[in-house]
């Protein structure tokens, strides 16, 4: 192939008016795919940890130290 | 006579005629001449074609004839002949020109520049300055006249015109013909496969770059950037539908490929995090240790912030396998991995922070707000991760107390100083983070022994519900804790407590706020800008939160009334609180009316469709 003449356009000019190519994971299922297999992210789901369960084991070891409480006053 | 046909010359046309024996489906070269580099006078044409000749002869006269002057030729001076040329079989033909009468130089080839060629350029350097509506019709024309070292490229700038015109099926058509034609043609494939990805053809554009990538023509950030974009989302499409080996296989390319420098989340870097990930999410918990475990041993070649972002992961890996599988005995190894973590992490930070209330005001929250937004996406996810993992070193703590027969009372304060502080550096990262104030707030509720206690564990509470909280749990202590919170409190002082949190409930109503806040403005209590600050709620607030909202009200505001010195406002309040109340109830009876209705609805519906016959 010939070359290009001096200030003629070239293919590769061209593409380099192109937008950068980028990701696009916004509103996509595959966004949210991406971000369940993210261990940093899902942290607290693999550990399943959500108000709920916080209340619980919060009632459970106020249990254990509330008694440990009463034992003190009961001594 | 295998060419049957004449040539036909555009100016002093000489041909064979138009009684000429018809060729049957005959195939047509339009060749434009260069008349520029043809002096006036005769000349005769040999056509050579499918190993037969034609002779004829062409006169370029003195002057240009306008009536065969192509479109948009810019000088009058050069003009073009044209010579049809009619082939029977097909194949290509060569021209050869002689000028009669023994021209310079005698029987010379022709090249095959000129006008065309020019015009072609000038074309180009419109659709350098984006002109593509202009240039795309007659460079469309155009191709096809033009030399074949200039054809290609032409077909390309039409398909980047048709695909800047948004003209996507031509272009992705025309450079799929050109990928087809030069596989490993790099610009060509970068164009077709840029056009898939924006069409959101993954699978297409990937073809296409490992057409490019067989024959080792990737070189370049452009089209490596492309590549790693293309093979991140088929990787992302890949985890949507749990294909979750071809998808570290993927993200491993994207790795390697290097296009797209830190935007591949450490998690996802290597095929040990993302498939024990998988594990742990299938609580399949040895599989999950086993590629942490292989995770930590980091390559000897990886960069220090690299290898502390691997470490991290696979130390928060190996804390969730035994997390799942919690049992007291387990409790000191999860601290210690999670301790890993936040030393890889941030090794400067503190890991346990002295507990203290929160005072801040709506100003100081707002402040607050606005810096946390103004961080940087990295250093936004890391805080993220370091506060969930502080969270999670405070419930240890808690499920560790939990999970004991008895707790040693001298140990008590301890455990309790211990998780306060760990939730202290949880909050530190993230003040509007409701779990820490439920946690603190509910372990406040269950051990609360006096009036103040009551307070303390309320307003940890009250923040929660604020942040969006409303496990029902969290309702009842907080009505519970309200009713023991001190008596001995200015009326005044509660009365606005309410307010404030009523004008910044997320789900009121932008107008109702400023309804009230208008009426309230002559004791100053709201300025015009704190009440603006508040965003109008993005949905109204559901049943539950209507009549929560309600009891709290009544739990906190009943006492007030009751206060009123007045009989007659007294009176006037209460039946306020009264026709409230009832609203309220009715509009769950309501719901509960609805709810019955609709079921009668599909009832009904289900009797007039279908048979007892299992249809």
């Amino acid at each position: 192939m010939d070359r290009p003449r001096p200030g003629e356009l070239t293919r590769a000019a061209l593409l380099d008016k192109l937008p950068e190519p980028a990701l696009d994971l916004d509103d996509d299922a595959a966004a949210a795919g991406v971000r369940r297999y993210e261990l940093r992210r899902s942290i607290l789901t693999i550990a399943e940890l959500d108000h709920g369960s916080e209340i619980r084991i919060v009632r459970a070891a106020a249990d254990r130290l509330g008694r440990a409480a009463e034992a003190e006053e009961g001594v | 006579m295998t060419v049957l046909a004449a040539a036909l010359i555009a100016v002093g046309c000489t041909d064979d005629g138009p009684g000429a024996a018809p060729a049957p489906a005959p195939s047509t070269v339009a060749v434009p001449l260069p008349a520029a580099s043809l002096a006036p006078g005769s000349y005769e044409v040999l056509i050579r074609g499918s190993g037969t000749e034609l002779a004829t002869t062409i006169v370029v006269p003195s002057g240009p004839p306008a009536a065969t002057e192509p479109a948009g030729q810019p000088d009058g001076s050069a003009w073009w002949l044209l010579l049809v040329v009619l082939l029977v079989t097909g194949g290509g033909a060569a021209f050869v020109l002689a000028r009669r009468g023994g021209a310079p130089g005698g029987a010379s080839a022709l090249r095959l520049s000129g006008g065309s060629t020019r015009r072609y350029h000038e074309l180009l350097a419109m659709l350098d300055a984006g002109e593509y509506a202009r240039v795309l019709p007659e460079l469309t024309r155009l191709e096809g006249t033009l030399p074949d070292r200039l054809r290609d490229d032409a077909r390309f700038f039409i398909a980047f015109a048709q695909y800047q015109l948004g003209d996507l099926d031509p272009a992705e058509h025309l450079l799929a013909t050109l990928h087809r034609e030069s596989p490993d043609d790099r610009e060509v494939g970068y164009l077709l496969a840029y056009v898939r990805t924006d069409r959101r053809n993954f699978d297409g554009a990937a073809a296409v770059l490992e057409a490019v990538e067989r024959a080792d023509r990737l070189d370049g950030d452009r089209i490596r950037r492309l590549y790693s974009v293309v093979t991140y989302q088929r990787a992302a499409e890949a985890l949507r539908d749990g294909r979750v080996r071809e998808a570290a296989d993927l993200f491993e390319k994207v790795d390697r490929l290097g296009g797209l420098p830190g935007q591949v989340p450490a998690d996802l870097r290597g095929r040990h995090a993302l498939l024990g990930v998988q594990a742990l999410l299938s609580k399949e918990t040895e599989a999950a240790r086993r590629h942490f475990q292989a995770l930590d041993t980091v390559p000897a070649d990886a960069e220090a912030a690299d290898s502390d972002e691997i470490r991290a992961t696979a130390q928060l890996g190996l804390a969730l396998a035994d997390w799942i599988e919690f049992g007291s005995a387990r409790a000191d190894a999860i601290n210690r991995h999670l301790n890993a973590v936040l030393r890889n992490l941030a090794p400067d930070a503190p890991t346990v922070l002295e507990w203290t209330d929160p005072t801040e005001q709506l100003t100081e929250r707002l402040a607050g707000l606005a810096a946390r937004r103004a961080k940087a996406p990295e250093q936004a996810e890391r805080d993220r991760t370091l506060r969930d993992v502080h969270l999670l070193r405070a419930m240890l703590i808690l499920r560790y107390v939990a999970d004991l027969d008895g707790v040693d009372v001298r140990r008590r304060d301890r455990y309790l100083d211990l998780t306060l502080g760990r939730l202290a550096c949880a909050r530190e990262l993230d003040p509007e983070f409701a779990d820490v104030y439920i946690v603190a707030g509910m372990l406040g509720h269950h051990l609360t022994t006096g009036p103040a206690e009551a307070e303390w564990a309320a307003a940890l509470l009250s923040r929660a519900r604020q942040l969006g909280a409303r496990d029902p749990e969290l309702i009842r202590a907080l009505k519970h804790l309200e009713r023991r919170a001190p008596t001995t409190r200015d009326d005044v002082d509660l009365y606005l407590q309410e307010l404030d949190r009523f004008i910044h409930d997320p789900v009121i109503r932008q107008q109702v706020r400023h309804a009230l806040a208008a009426r309230m403005a002559r004791y100053g209590k709201f300025p015009d800008w704190e009440v603006a600050a508040e965003p109008e709620p993005e949905r109204a607030a559901t049943l539950p939160e209507l009549v929560d909202r309600a009891e709290l009200h009544a739990a906190r505001l009943d006492k007030l009334i009751a206060a009123a010195p007045d009989r007659q406002d007294r009176a006037n309040l209460e039946e306020l609180a009264r026709l409230h109340d009832q609203r309220v109830r009715e509009l769950a009876t309501l719901v509960r009316t609805v709810e019955t209705a609709e079921a009668d609805l599909l009832a009904g519906l289900g009797d007039l469709l279908l048979d007892e016959n299992g249809r």
